[in-house]
């Protein structure tokens, strides 16, 4: 490190913490982005900024949650810890050491600042700040109400995909229905499928580019645009008029008798040429004379002059024959360039067209259903932002105020948001102070490209913020997470890459950190074995062996091989200087890929060798093959006569089924004809049946006869219990997939768990919901079970997915793949980075079908495409703390890959000659002497608790209230309760002194909440009571002492007991309850029962009222009643 | 919080209860055991049971009549009135009819405005705050609040607000809930006699202030409140996380200053904290630390469920156990499946009967109650099967032509009545009253009301209709279909179920339903910053500042609630544990910020962050399993069964015989165990149904055309086209996206038809299409089976010479790599042999995109079929030999086969 450097490094977190000014910092992997951005909130705080005057915007909620829970723990050291430890804490942040003392009461209190804050302090993504926006967006924006987020909009898309080809069918002939049509006949049903899916993702973008002036104008807008550089009528005939030209017809004459006296290929072209003569079908045609001129890739043959060709020809034959090629093939050329981009014109009309009306289906389904998606939320966002009155509304009616916003990530942010932020620091500065500014990223991180992120933004919202906000740009090139070893081959694979030209050289904060970086040879083509496959195979010794195949297995046989020499062997620092560590684990292993297509090899190959690993694959649960055993037994409960579902289940570790057993069923099914799976399971006799299709059957059964009645978190819940699934799962599959099979198990309960809190969710809804989920892009499906601490694994991510992660050891296997090319049908867009709305939209069929203003934009776009794919490559380097391993398989086009120029910058490094079949090797040996065991993590604590064994067993605890009614019960039974309550009600009302007279029968009723009829015989029965002189005692007030209704009492136990009606006479007490129903029609039982609980009462009463008689009365409403006495 | 200058008794908050009751009992000891002249005022009614309990306790009799023991809001809703009340729907239906017409709200979703309003309304009611007179005035007051200047925006919310305010006060004929309310409070006020105890109540509004001084001077009032006391150490502790407003000392400070006063922690043996990794630990904690009190011995425990997902894993594992739980919580009404099958038939009536929604609809126990459940199952999975069968998409009147078709009477006769009960839902507009009519006339059709009426969450629901049936009688409001549904949805989504039938020591609760009650211990379940604050649901109106300046509680009187309610809890609880995630799936979570506080304090005064120590012990040697815990599984190898001989096909296809090629097991389970995929409707019409289309539709040309070089060109075509649109006639009346793949196969047609001149100019010609073969074939050990298969399409050329000829719709490039090692791909020499010895050429004709290609097979063409006999011939003689069946397809073959279940591919070690 030069004096230089130093320098630059002492003068950089001065500046970059100093709340008061705005600060944009490019900062590289590895560099603390999140510790320089959290120093500088808690600056902000110091400086007296309220927690709500802060706003802080990432890029995941996962980097927002780290975020503010590193703020909390810092605050939470600033209050709680020792002067020194405080004091230390604000020097680190730069806070000016004249002025720490000063601050520090300030530091201390600041932890209680933050958490009692109102308004708090927003640390959030784009999309839930927009969300918040729209939230609390005014009324008159027509965006109030309490829609919510679909997160999964697969299925409602493809409903909006099948509502929008009704509404195109409903009117044939309409210029949508043409347009569909169109696209259907030309392209097909998938490839219009996916150009108007991608439409569909691009939509906002479009909605911008439309802007206000309606969809017909943006679409003739964006065709016009198209028609730039193009110089031939859209509806000219160009094939025709090629057809029908009489000098070329008699050019291509010439050009046969040439042909024919010509070599044996060119005789070849003259006798096909000659068949073309006579078609009258012009496409045809030109397919027929179109390969005597040009090569199967599409370029012109070469034709060149020769001695021996003049020989053949003549010398004058030859200069025609070259003159004809070049200008008839000129001519052809240009026609099939001028009949490509009419297509690509009329790929665009009807294309737009249908994007608009299917984006505007999709927007009206998701009206109907109350939810909107991030694009919405974007868009609307933005949308309210650019109405001055409302962007003041907003500004205003949020609780918070910022005075500081801080952006991390900003590589990954997209122009719409950009736009968005910028309209808002727009208005802010018209209401309020504007903020003070502060941006991190790293355009060498920028990957998210097809999630529209657009790299060039940083440049353009550099200049920005240092033009407006007076904005000093730092830069931070000292990596605090890479070994320098790693970091030599970083900056060497980087330093040179044209693409890179904006690279600094990277240092290492722990210039003494052990690193290591291997280069393994790449997996050669076996070229024996991989030429000739046995003809003839013999399917039952022989497998098919695809060579490709054999040859990722023996790289992933290689990976596995390796993990297993590094686990326990290679020492992992647990200090910055390597000089305290312990042994490698498994979970120290991170394993990046490009792709997922492969992966599963190289899961079999650790499976194989035992090395426990976590795959997080996005939306990838619902594939894993436990959730597929659990979805199959649901689908079975759901429809049980879908034989192979059960056969599916009955193999699954839930039952364990071995293939005799399904032999056993399969047998059985044959004795029978037409009978399910299941019926033959149900109708095997117990003695042919092994204990396995025993229990099986027993729990189906118990299974399927609550599959409609209980809700699915509770059925699943209960069949997670009653077939032990966890256990026998543990025990069911390789050691490797054990966490990874547990935590998916949990993941998929979970699952059940949500949609049940959700609305509606019945079984056959439940598991219709995982179809559609399982065929919907990975980004929507559900992920795989997070493993906790507890799993020591090897993760598996993808590079994409592996953002912000980081690991001691990262491996990258296949790394000399060649890169994916592009699909075609996709949207073309050029937003430039200052602009207030995309400058091109198009699409695109395919690359040949480009118009020359499309070539333009897609040259860019391919070198911002190449660029990502180097930033993969930084990506997935730099996420080693320690060591970076690659290896790969030969491929076509692997000489340009990662693979090769980290192969080539580490050889440079090893000062080695490049020998494509040895390993290349630089730095450290982690050898296990040098470093000294760490202490604390060997240190096993013993528990001490005991543990009581009943724990283990049931412990039936509480009671269920017989219910008086099961479903299945006669309704007179449940109406008779329900009788019972209001008979109750409505005598209270009559009898009570304190309420008011006896009202009138309208107020009783609404009271009651009865209809007529049953109100009528409510009123009949309570009159039959009152009106009966043998009771008049107990209701006439003249007669008794006091009387209540319903009077609650406690007992010495504790119970609470009600009496329905108590009368106290000078000499007595007397308990009335009543019943409904007639006293004749009573079972003897239950009048006997009746009689104990008023006894009780009586009892209880004898001791309130001591020196009273006390009697009860039981009145039955339909007549009669009994008296009991004590 | 004492009030007015009535008299106020400090309790330590520990106590509060107790301490409060023998207060009372002391003051009527004359009158024991009969305290019914008396009435104690408490927060929330749940404790009414502890009180009286406490009571109990101090009056030492064995039996106590009870005083009347209440809230104030229970109490009020008692007193009638003289007037109508105007239910909160019909409010609500007002307000909406006064936000239909303005145009200004855009798309909004007015229902939501509504109750949004109506909510806000009842705060103002409530808090007395009154609006001015004019607009302008009130849009004043507002932009000082907001601190903005003169807006539009402002300005319509101000206008809104106001005008609907002024609307709804207007309704003098009807009285609303909160506005009686006042009225209720002083009508018991006046005619007040009864000595008036109130306990532990917490900030009151206007009207209850109001209330209190009137009845106080009528009768006696007394107020006890919790409030620590010097030598109270745990309401110090918690006063002290907890300081009133500003309150100057530090954390550190404030922590030296506990300690110096208490020594010894307050909360040490009494509070913990929990982190959890996952929900599902977080669960099982719940699970293992309640079962675990209950075995120390513990009567009354609480779990307090701010996480009510949770909560109900929680309650599902401690089911599990035996254990019983009562939920005073409740669910929201809308996730039982009472209301499901609401919400399906309404699914059913405004998407034209979708077979999934009919379905689920005919699948639920509360539909056809008046059926044997097990007939009407067996009648709904018969239906099932044929709608598969003949991918019927929707419409009630095609499910019913499927029914009679299969003769099947019973399942005519359940559609018959879903059909009847269709037409009971109008589609005109109408008011909210008649629709529930409707609705309720056509569920009973089809026996729902039968199933909710033998349900306890159904007769709820029921109830809950007919509740709005009355309330709305008199709203003239006419809604459509969707609207209304809409408002029935919200209203379901609002309403809870509570299932009251279960007694037992574990309570699930939530917060504001703690005070006053004793428990022996307390879990606190979902501790972190989500579930314990409201920060997120911002309401529409106003903001915090508006609040303040209106006189309403702010977001920060609501977090003062909750430290008040978590600290009486906490005080009057011998044993409390806190529990929270760690982490919510890949993110770290926060911490409730009280909780933080109260931890932090700990640390700094006894350095402690009293951490759960026993649990995760519990949680680590505890698991509790079913009694059935049989041999478990080993570890699956790939299996490879040795072929049962009973089950050997005796005819095998091409396909079947691709299949033992690719993988032996496959084949084991789909030709011995004959499993296979059921059809699935078929929504939108995939590759392999175009397939089938391309295949009939060629068929039907050739027969009529044999030789296409004998018809003119264009007439050729227009009859293709016409077979072509008759064969997709049917799919595209079903679905509309069927016409895509019309459209696609209409523009290959050219392209066919140039194929097939050209063909029939090499002197081939069409002979016969579709045509099923059969061959018996002898194996070496003389067994005998039957090959099979049926040819696309044979030709013929004039010299006899045949060609077997099959459609495929894949890529040229894709047959050719299929084709490239022999006996992988065996269908086309099987096809040669089925048809015998004139084959002179087989091959696959590629029709993708626009071009039509000929793919031929490479080869020997009699080499090929004699291998592919022999071969077979040779597998066929080693399965009856009981050769295993190895599962061992390649990836290519693995990612097209529905066996993965079965072969347990993944799970191989
Ligand atoms: S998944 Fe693969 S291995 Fe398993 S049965 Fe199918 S083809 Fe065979």
């Amino acid at each position: 490190m030069t004096m230089d450097d130093l320098d630059k490094l002492r003068a950089f977190n001065p500046q970059a913490l100093d709340p008061a000014k705005s600060v944009v910092v490019s900062a590289c992997a590895g560099s603390g982005k999140t510790w320089l951005l959290v120093s500088r909130i808690v600056r902000a705080l110091l400086a007296g900024a309220a927690p709500g005057e802060i706003l802080a915007i990432t890029f995941t909620r996962k980097a927002a949650r780290e975020m503010h829970t590193r703020l909390t723990a810092w605050l939470k050291a600033l209050a709680t810890e020792d002067d020194a430890t405080a004091r230390r804490m604000l020097i680190e942040r730069e806070v000016p050491r004249n002025r720490v003392d000063a601050l520090l009461p300030v530091a201390r209190g600041l932890y209680e600042t933050l958490l009692t804050a109102e308004p708090g302090i927003t640390i959030t993504t784009f999309h839930s700040w927009f969300l918040q926006l729209m939230r609390r967006a005014p009324l008159d924006a027509g965006v109030a109400g309490d829609a919510t987020l679909a997160e999964e909009a697969a299925a409602l898309i493809d409903e909006a995909w099948q509502r929008f080809a009704e509404d195109a069918a409903r009117e044939p002939g309409a210029p949508l229905a043409a347009a569909l049509d169109h696209l259907f006949m030309e392209y097909g049903p998938d490839s219009t499928r996916r150009v108007l899916a991608n439409f569909l993702a691009r939509r906002g973008d479009w909605w911008a580019y439309a802007g206000d002036e309606g969809t017909d104008a943006a679409i003739e807008r964006a065709l016009t645009a198209l028609r730039v550089g193009i110089d031939v009528a859209l509806d000219d005939d160009v094939l025709g008029a090629l057809h029908s030209d009489a000098a070329i017809k008699s050019q291509v004459s010439d050009f046969i008798a040439l042909l024919s006296t010509n070599t044996k290929s060119d005789a070849a072209h003259a006798q096909r040429l000659r068949e073309a003569l006579g078609e009258h079908d012009a496409a045809r045609w030109l397919k027929k004379i179109w390969p005597a001129f040009f090569t199967s890739e599409g370029d012109l043959r070469a034709r060149k002059a020769s001695a021996a060709q003049a020989k053949r020809l003549t010398a004058d034959g030859e200069a025609r024959y070259l003159a004809i090629h070049q200008s008839v093939g000129t001519r052809l050329q240009a026609a099939q360039q001028a009949i490509d981009w009419q297509r690509a014109y009329r790929f665009n009309r009807a294309a737009l067209r249908c994007g608009a009306a299917l984006a505007q289906t999709y927007q009206a389904l998701k009206r109907e259903r109350r939810v909107i998606d991030y694009t919405d939320i974007e868009w609307h966002a933005h949308r309210l932002l650019c109405v001055s009155e409302h962007a003041t509304y907003l500004i205003c009616k949020l609780d918070a105020r910022y005075k500081h916003v801080l952006l991390d990530e900003f590589q990954d942010t997209n122009p719409l948001q950009w736009l968005t932020l910028r309209q808002w620091f727009e208005a802010a500065t018209e209401v309020d102070a504007r903020p003070s500014v502060f941006v991190v990223g790293d355009p060498k991180q920028s990957i998210y490209r097809f999630r529209r992120a657009e790299a060039r933004l940083f440049a353009q919202a550099t200049e920005y913020l240092r033009a407006h906000f007076g904005a000093a740009v730092l830069s931070q090139d000292e990596s605090r997470r890479c070994a320098p070893a790693v970091l030599e081959v970083v900056n060497r694979v980087f330093a040179d890459e044209p693409a890179f030209e904006d690279y600094r050289e990277h240092r290492a904060h722990h210039a003494h950190k052990p690193g290591r970086v291997e280069v393994l040879p790449l997996i050669a083509k076996d070229e024996q074995a991989e030429t000739e496959l046995t003809p003839w195979r013999d399917p039952f010794v022989a497998p098919l062996a695809v060579p490709e195949d054999s040859r990722r297995a023996r790289e992933a046989a290689q990976l596995a091989q390796g993990i297993q020499n590094i686990v326990g062997q290679w020492w992992i620092a647990d200090d910055d200087h390597g000089t305290v560590g312990r042994a490698a684990r498994h979970g120290d292993i991170m394993i990046l890929v490009r792709r997922r297509t492969h992966l599963e090899i190289y899961e079999q190959a650790l499976r194989h060798a035992g090395i426990p690993y976590v795959t997080s694959r996005q939306g990838g649960l619902l594939d894993t093959l436990e959730v597929r055993d659990l979805i199959a037994l649901l689908e079975f409960l759901v429809s049980p006569f879908d034989d192979l579902k059960l056969a599916h289940v009955l193999r699954s570790p839930v039952f364990g089924a071995s293939d005799a057993d399904l032999i056993t069923i399969a047998l059985a099914v044959r004795r029978e004809a037409g009978v399910t799976w299941w019926e033959a399971l149900s109708r095997i006799a117990d003695a042919e049946l092994g204990a396995t299709l025993t229990r099986a059957r027993r729990l189906l059964t118990d299974w399927l006869a609550r599959a409609d009645t209980l809700p699915v978190h509770d059925q699943l819940d209960r069949i997670y219990f009653e077939a032990d699934v966890l256990a026998r799962y543990h025990g069911a599959v390789p050691a490797a997939l054990r966490g990874a099979v547990a935590a998916n198990l949990n993941a998929f309960m979970r699952r059940a768990l949500d949609a049940d809190a959700g609305r509606y969710l019945s079984l056959p809804r439940f598991v219709a919901d995982l179809a559609v989920l399982r065929a919907a892009p990975a980004v929507e499906a559900p992920d795989e079970g997070v493993i906790g601490d507890a799993g020591d694994a090897v993760r598996i991510h993808t590079v994409h997915g592996a953002k912000g992660l980081e690991a001691p050891i990262v491996w990258l296997p296949d790394a000399a793949a060649s890169e994916r090319n592009n699909h075609g049908y996709e949207v073309l867009l050029d937003w430039p980075a200052d602009a207030a709305r995309p400058a091109h939209f198009s699409v695109w069929a395919r690359k040949a079908e480009q118009t020359p203003a499309q070539r333009a934009i897609v040259e860019g776009e391919d070198e911002i495409a190449q660029r990502e794919n180097l930033n993969l490559l930084y990506v997935a380097m730099t996420r080693a703390r320690q060591a970076l391993l690659v290896s790969g398989i030969e491929a076509p086009g692997s000489d340009r890959s990662g693979y090769q120029k980290i192969r080539a910058a580490a050889s440079a490094a090893a000062a080695v000659t490049q020998d494509a079949s040895q390993i290349v090797c630089i730095g450290d040996k982690f050898d296990p002497q040098k470093y000294q065991l760490n202490q604390i993590l060997t240190n096993v604590e013993a528990s001490t608790v005991e543990i009581d064994a009943r724990l283990n067993q049931a412990l039936p605890t509480g009671t269920r209230q017989a219910r008086a009614l099961h479903v299945g019960e006669p309704d007179s039974a449940r109406a008779g309760l329900q009788y019972g309550t209001r008979f109750h009600r409505l005598m209270e009302r009559l009898t009570d002194a304190a309420q008011t007279p006896r009202a009138d029968k309208a107020v009783l009723q609404r009271a009651l909440d009865v209809t007529d009829t049953e109100f009528d015989a409510l009123w009949r029965d309570a009159e039959r009571v009152l009106g009966d002189p043998q009771f008049r005692r107990y209701f006439d007030a003249s007669l008794y002492l006091n009387a209540a209704n319903e009077v609650p009492l406690i007992t010495e136990r504790g119970d609470t007991l009600r009496i329905d009606r108590l009368v106290v006479f000078d000499d007595a007490v007397c308990v009335l309850d009543y019943k409904t129903g007639a006293l004749a029609g009573v079972a003897p039982e239950l009048l006997d029962e009746y009689r104990a609980q008023v006894a009780a009462y009586c009892v209880h009463m004898t001791s309130a009222f001591a020196g009273k008689r006390v009697a009860g009365l039981i009145i039955f409403t339909g007549g009669g009643s009994i008296v009991v006495t004590v | 919080m004492p009030f007015h200058d009535l008299p106020s008794i400090p309790l330590a908050p520990a106590a509060l209860t107790a301490a409060a009751a023998s207060e009372i009992v002391n003051r009527h000891r004359a009158a024991l055991p009969d305290l019914r002249g008396t009435v104690i005022v408490i927060p929330d009614l749940h404790a009414a049971a502890d009180v009286a309990r406490a009571l109990r306790v101090a009056a030492q009799t064995p039996v106590l009549l009870l005083p009347r023991i209440t809230t104030l809001r229970q109490w009020a809703g008692e007193i009638p009135l003289d007037k109508p009340l105007q239910s909160r729907a019909a409010r609500e239906a007002l307000l909406y009819g006064a936000l239909a017409d303005q145009t200004s709200l855009g798309d909004a979703d007015r229902w939501a405005i509504a109750g949004e309003l109506l909510a806000l309304f009842d705060e103002l009611t409530r808090h007395a705050v009154t609006l001015p007179q004019s607009a302008a005035e009130f849009a004043r007051q507002l932009e000082r609040a907001y601190r903005a200047r003169q807006n539009r925006s402002f300005e319509f919310e101000a206008a809104l607000v106001h005008e609907l305010w002024h609307l709804m006060a207007k309704g003098t004929r009807e009285l609303d809930a909160e506005a009686a309310y006042p009225l209720r409070l002083a009508q018991i006020a006046a005619t007040a006699t009864s000595p008036l105890y109130a306990v532990g109540l917490r900030q009151l509004a206007p009207s209850e202030k109001k209330f209190f001084d009137a009845y106080a001077r009528r009768a006696p009032v007394v107020q006890f409140n919790a409030h620590a006391d010097d030598n109270d150490a745990i309401g110090a502790t918690l006063a002290t996380a907890w300081p009133p407003a500003e309150s100057t000392d530090g954390l550190l400070a404030r922590a030296h200053k506990l300690h110096a006063a208490f020594p010894d922690s307050a909360l040490a043996q009494r509070l913990s904290l929990f982190g959890a990794a996952d929900p599902e630990q977080e669960a099982r904690a719940v699970d293992v630390q309640v079962r675990d009190w209950l075995l120390a011995g513990k009567q009354r425990i609480a779990v307090i469920a701010l996480d009510r997902v949770t909560a109900r894993r929680a309650r599902a594992l401690l089911e599990r156990a035996g254990v019983l739980v009562r939920d005073e919580s409740g669910w929201p009404m809308a996730t039982t499946s009472a209301a499901t099958v609401l919400a399906r038939w309404l699914d059913v009536v405004s998407g034209d009967a979708w077979h999934h929604d009919l379905l689920d609809l005919m699948k639920s126990p509360f539909a056809f109650h008046d059926w044997p459940r097990e007939a009407r199952k067996l009648a709904v999975w018969r239906l099932e099967r044929y709608v598969r069968k003949a991918s019927v998409l929707s419409g009630i009147a095609n499910f019913i032509a499927l029914a009679e078709q299969h003769n099947d009477v019973e399942v005519r006769q359940l559609l018959a009545r879903v059909q009847r009960a269709q037409h009971a839902i109008p589609r005109t507009r109408r008011t909210i009253a008649r629709w529930l009519d409707a609705l309720t006339a056509s569920l009973t059709e089809i026996g729902v009301i039968d199933g909710w009426r033998a349900d306890s969450a159904g007769t709820q629901v029921f109830d809950f209709i007919e509740f709005f049936k009355t309330g709305l009688r008199d709203n003239t409001l006419a809604l459509p279909f969707a609207e209304w549904r809409r408002w029935l949805t919200r209203q379901l989504e609002a309403a809870s179920f509570v299932e009251s039938a279960v007694t037992s020591p574990v309570i699930f609760t939530h917060l504001a339903a703690t005070p006053l009650r004793s428990f022996d211990a307390a879990l606190v379940l979902g501790c972190d910053a989500r579930h314990l604050s409201s920060a997120n649901d911002a309401p529409l109106f106003f903001n915090q500042s508006v609040r303040v300046q209106l006189g309403l509680p702010t977001r920060q009187d609501e977090a003062r609630d909750s430290e008040a309610l978590l600290a009486q809890l906490i005080a009057a609880t011998p044993r409390v544990v806190l529990s929270w995630q760690t982490h919510a799936g890949a993110e770290e979570n926060l911490l409730a910020p009280p909780i933080e506080r109260l931890i932090a304090l700990n640390r700094c005064a006894y350095g402690d962050e009293l951490a759960e120590t026993r649990l995760p012990a519990l949680l680590a040697h505890s698991a509790l399993r079913c009694g059935d815990t049989s041999s478990v599984t080993p570890i699956m190898e790939p299996p490879a069964p040795p072929a049962e001989r009973a089950l050997i096909p005796h005819a095998i296809s091409a396909s079947g015989y691709n299949t033992l090629i690719a993988c032996p097991y496959q084949f084991h389970a789909r030709y011995l165990l004959r499993l296979g995929q059921l059809d699935e409707v078929e929504e939108l019409i995939d590759k392999s149904g175009y397939g089938r289309h391309v295949h009939e539709i060629l068929t039907a040309f050739h027969t009529a055309h044999p030789r296409v070089s004998d018809v003119a060109a264009d007439v050729a075509a227009m009859h293709l086209k016409a077979i072509s649109d008759e064969v997709f006639a049917r799919s595209v009346g079903r679905n509309a996206l069927a016409r895509a793949w019309l459209l696609r196969w209409k523009s290959l047609i050219p392209g066919y038809l140039e194929w097939q001149r050209a063909r029939e100019t090499e002197g081939w010609y069409w002979q016969v299409g579709e045509a099923a073969r059969e061959l018996i074939i002898r194996t070496p050990a003389g067994r005998e089976f039957k090959l099979m298969g049926r040819l696309d399409r044979v030709d013929q050329r004039s010299d006899g010479a045949v060609a077997v000829v099959d459609y495929k719709t894949r890529s040229e490039q894709a047959l050719r790599a299929a084709l490239k090692t022999p006996g992988e791909d065996v269908q086309l020499p099987v096809y040669a042999l089925l048809w015998g010895d004139a084959v002179a050429q087989a091959s696959y004709v590629s029709m993708d995109r626009d071009e039509v290609t000929t793919v031929p097979l490479p080869g020997e063409l009699d080499a090929q079929t004699d291998s592919a006999r022999a071969r077979l011939a040779t597998a066929v003689d080693a399965m009856h030999e009981g050769r295993a069946l190895p599962a061992q397809g390649a990836p290519s073959a693995c990612a097209w086969c529905d066996m993965h279940g079965l072969c347990r591919r993944l799970h191989w070690p």
